[in-house]
């Protein structure tokens, strides 16, 4: 609750200090938002050439796009730029300023700044999904509602959870957030398609390993009502919030650990 | 029982060797090199309720590291750190609602807000009651000249205007103790004797104990009744300023431009000398107050050579610490031989 107050505090002590760049500030949805447009393109061209990829119909994929993108956009206003500053702040040694505050420092980390370049993402994710339901002429009721809203959630801890952990790599290594960036921003490119389509070897690693199916793969099965397309074993559609709990869980430990070695206390 | 209590604290860090590159990054996450630094070594002190520390020491000395473990910033490699009965890195969050903290150059401030609002998130991080609030900011601000500049960025404040800005904050919720890491590096004259004055206000306004580390000595002088100098992370003196400057400042300078070439006589050290350094025209004669018969010398001097100007330099108290360091620094001796 007092978090929760906190935040309502510092937010819009932001956006006023974002806004005062004006124009710019406007053009900072818009930049990034354009960047999907072309990704759309390409599952259009994809798509119209193909009718079907492993039974996925075009809206099913870019649902699927959509879903990684939106969750992303969601976990990326909360962490992105806050993990970011985070490392400049270690690199730059003014990250003590988080440790004489009275306050937990993974929250304060998250409530001193706000992602608002995602918001554009957000809309036009959700623009699409709308649109995708509606050519597939889907009407979810109430209860698939909230249970979509479930599984989006667990979709946000896991985007969330992997900009954690590979931020909080730069307690341990000097500029190590560029390195895993490439590598996790390469292997949720993966899920930006059904991972139906790919080798054993990468279902496995995207279902147990670096578990980006479950942001949108699995649930989208449940969601779509692909029945006889499940991977491994059959409960797994179901699983996305509780992957997404136990991986925020994980993240929030491997901070801690980053703190602990930023303490001096070894490890 | 005292407000701060520090025994036997040590600390050491385990320096990775840094590498850049793709290539040594993924060989370092397998294989590290490390170099081991003690920073802080066996420093133990205590400190009561009101008092006005300075902790000074050359740069590398360990004074940061050693107010960070007292802020609980830092883990002790061992030994203990006590302030107001907490363990600071146990309880950081609790120790964090009692203290204030500054560190010269980083501000703890919020770096795209104006001073203004990031007062006023200091006000609800610390959940400061609005009365309070308005008094403090009315006091400290007036004192600290904050008016000035209380709508720019933070990012775009001079250094003289964040440092006063981050006092501000420091105080705002009325902590036990300050903790100033070297809150007058690089500030105008001016400016420092505002940051002093201040100091000096809420140290006996509000009783508030600071503990402040600097590489001005005049800081010192001014505000300081008590003194830890530390080098190479050992503790090399505490006490009062006084006594520093008794034990270590009866040093006195003789300053004299004469037409002659100045040649130093085994006559005048029996007289009290105990250095003398001759340049050009200009020669420097070092000597203990308390045991010199400076007539005695004066005359011989005139006797032998026509002054043109003379000079008598009391011991600055640089001087008096440089001489510490060296006394250090060469080998640990006794403190009397320092200066001998
Ligand atoms: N985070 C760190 N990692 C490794 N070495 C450090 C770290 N912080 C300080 N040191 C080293 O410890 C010593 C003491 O540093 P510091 O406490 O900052 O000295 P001071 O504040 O007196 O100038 C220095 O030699 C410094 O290089
Ligand atoms: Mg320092």
């Amino acid at each position: 609750m007092r978090y929760l107050k906190l935040y309502a505090r510092f937010i819009p002590i932001y956006f006023k200090s974002k806004t005062e760049h004006g124009f710019g500030f406007y053009m900072d949805f818009v930049g990034f938002a354009l960047s999907h447009i072309v990704s759309y393109a390409v599952i259009w061209a994809l798509m119209s050439r193909f009718q079907t990829i492993n039974g996925w119909n075009m809206y099913e994929v870019m649902i699927i796009y959509t879903l990684n993108m939106l969750t992303y956009a969601i976990a990326a206003v909360f962490f992105f730029f806050q993990m970011n500053d985070v490392e400049e702040d270690v690199h730059k040694g003014s990250f003590d300023s988080l440790l004489v505050k009275p306050i937990n420092p993974f929250i304060h980390m998250i409530i001193r700044s706000f992602g608002h370049f995602f918001l554009g993402d957000i809309v036009i994710a959700i623009l699409m999904l709308g649109f995708c339901f509606s050519r597939l002429d889907l009407h979810p009721n109430l209860a698939a509602y909230a249970g979509f809203v479930a599984l989006l959630l667990g979709a946000v801890l896991i985007q969330a959870a992997f900009i954690v952990i590979t931020g909080s790599m730069c307690f341990w290594i000097v500029r190590a957030r560029a390195v895993m960036n490439v590598v996790i921003f390469g292997i949720r490119g993966f899920a930006d398609y059904p991972i139906s389509i790919y080798s054993k070897v990468l279902r496995v690693i995207l279902t147990f390993i670096i578990p980006y199916g479950f942001v949108n793969f699995y649930p989208s099965q449940l969601i779509l009502d692909k029945e006889g397309g499940s991977l491994f074993v059959s409960w797994l559609p179901y699983a996305t919030p509780v992957v997404g709990l136990i991986l925020f869980f994980i993240a929030y430990r491997v901070w801690n650990a980053g703190l602990n070695r930023y303490q001096g206390t070894g490890s | 029982m005292p407000l701060i209590e520090v025994q036997n604290l040590r600390k050491e860090f385990k320096r990775q060797k840094r590498r850049d590159g793709f290539w040594p990054l993924m060989k370092s996450l397998v294989y590290r090199e490390y170099e081991q630094k003690v920073a802080v070594e066996d420093i133990s002190f205590t400190i009561d309720q009101g008092e006005i520390v300075g902790y000074i020491g050359p740069n590398g000395a360990g004074k940061s590291t050693t107010i960070k473990m007292m802020v609980g910033i830092l883990v002790p490699t061992s030994g203990a750190v006590h302030v107001n009965g907490l363990v600071p890195f146990e309880n950081r969050i609790k120790n964090a609602r009692r203290i204030g903290a500054v560190f010269g150059q980083k501000s703890q401030l919020w770096w795209d807000t104006p001073v203004i609002e990031s007062l006023r998130l200091t006000k609800y991080m610390y959940d400061i009651p609005e009365d309070r609030y308005q008094q403090n900011m009315a006091l400290f601000g007036d004192i600290l000249g904050l008016d000035e500049f209380k709508n720019v960025a933070v990012r775009s404040l001079s250094l003289g205007q964040r440092m006063r800005a981050d006092l501000c904050a420091a105080l705002l919720h009325d902590p036990d103790i300050v903790y100033l890491d070297e809150p007058t590096i690089g500030l105008d004259v001016v400016v420092k004797e505002r940051i002093r004055e201040f100091i000096r206000e809420i140290n006996r306004e509000r009783g508030t104990t600071v503990i402040l580390t600097t590489h001005d000595m005049s800081d010192i002088e001014k505000l300081c009744s008590r003194v830890m100098v530390v080098d190479h992370g050992k503790l090399m003196y505490d006490g009062n300023l006084t006594t520093l400057k008794n034990d270590y400042g009866n040093m006195e300078t003789m300053e004299l431009d004469t037409e002659e070439v100045f040649v130093m006589d085994d006559a005048l050290l029996r007289m009290g000398i105990t250095s003398s350094q001759t340049e050009e025209a200009r020669t420097q004669l070092v000597y203990d107050k308390k045991n010199i018969n400076s007539s005695a010398v004066i005359k011989w001097i005139m006797d032998r050579y026509s002054v043109r100007d003379f000079k008598v330099k009391e011991t600055e108290i640089e001087e008096i610490i440089r001489n510490l360091y060296a006394g250090f620094s060469q080998e640990e001796r006794p403190r009397q031989e320092v200066m001998a």
